[in-house]
């Protein structure tokens, strides 16, 4: 940790980093990238209607928690575990759409030093990174993009590298989400199982990680007693 | 007098006493934090954070409100518009001292 940071900086990065600290946010990305990459079929073996629809409920249930509905679900989770244990600050922001420009995000700018503004715009490319992760494939059919996975890991794992809550970041995230990319294209599986054995691999690394995370918190923060007595 | 000597003698006495400044510090940087929150981050005790977020209520920099997230109550605690104003004039004039003191070569 950086001496030199400005104060109201270091407290804002705190705030950031208690919002990842119990490990909650990790865990429940690896679960909706499992959940996903169960819900992405073989075609080939599955044709029914029933897989059809068990596949795109999966599906729309992992979109939504992934890129909408994390932080609601994390929120209603945290203030049961985390908040009695640690104390409540709220999330990080989520970026605006005025500073997200109408489609685009916007270029980080000498501003943008500031930090609100920073976390703003690395939020608004990490969701951008993520949407087009899971949505281009889709679009451009992929089936022939043999090297797609593992290119695609690279972008991934930079804005990982970026979105990594401070002071004290990993880079085991990153690191994990290139060999995740490359050992799916290494496993020779159809070409249409690649994607489901990233999101596997990394899914599989989120909520290891997210677990190991959440056994230190409870370790370290026992619950408190409530100041104020629950209503009757 | 100079301008470094002025500043000193207006500092807002509320904010500039160390446990109420880092407080004042940790609600500037995050929109809203709980009492346990603070509590952890600043290290003080109860009775300690207690007395001096009431002071700063008192002085209206700081909006403490009794709440529920799910079934755990909170006591949240907030900037007010004031405050803000109030620490963002600190800031100013304590850069005023700092910039003087170091073109004195008192920085070393």
């Amino acid at each position: 940790m950086r001496e030199t940071l400005d104060p109201v900086e270091l407290a804002s990065l705190r705030a950031d980093k208690h919002w990842y600290d119990d490990g909650l946010p990790s865990l429940l990305r690896g679960t909706f990238l499992l959940v996903l990459a169960f819900s992405l079929t073989d075609r080939a073996n599955h044709q029914s209607a029933f897989h059809s629809i068990l596949a795109m409920t999966g599906n729309a249930v992992a979109y939504f928690f992934l890129f909408i509905g994390n932080r609601w679900l994390l929120e209603r989770i945290k203030a049961r575990l985390t908040y009695p244990r640690a104390g409540y600050t709220p999330a990080p922001p989520d970026p605006k759409p005025a500073d997200a420009g109408f489609f685009w995000p916007p270029i980080p700018s000498a501003r943008e030093i500031e930090v609100v503004n920073r976390r703003e715009t690395i939020a608004t490319w990490a969701g951008v990174g993520w949407m087009l992760f899971f949505f281009v494939p889709a679009v451009l059919g992929g089936e022939e993009w043999r090297w797609r996975v593992p290119v695609i890991s690279m972008p991934l794992a930079a804005i990982l590298w970026f979105e990594r809550p401070k002071p004290n970041a990993s880079l085991l995230a990153p690191l994990v989400c290139i060999a995740a990319g490359l050992l799916a294209w290494l496993a020779e599986v159809s070409e249409s199982q690649e994607i489901r054995t990233f999101s596997f691999l990394l899914g599989g690394f989120y909520l290891l990680q997210g677990t190991y995370q959440l056994v230190v918190f409870f370790r370290l923060h026992p619950r408190i007693a409530s100041e104020i007595p629950p209503p009757a | 007098m100079t301008p470094a000597l002025q500043a000193l003698s207006n500092l807002d006495r509320v904010i500039h006493e160390p446990a109420r400044l880092m407080i004042m510090t940790i609600l500037y940087a995050v929109s809203e934090a709980d009492f346990l929150y603070l509590q952890r981050e600043c290290g003080f005790t109860q009775g300690n954070l207690s007395s001096h977020l009431a002071k700063l209520e008192e002085a209206l920099y700081v909006h403490i409100e009794k709440t529920f997230k799910g079934k755990y109550p909170l006591t949240v605690c907030s900037l007010t518009k004031k405050g803000r104003e109030a620490f963002d004039g600190y800031v100013s004039k304590m850069r005023v001292v700092s910039t003087h003191s170091g073109s004195n070569g008192l920085n070393s």
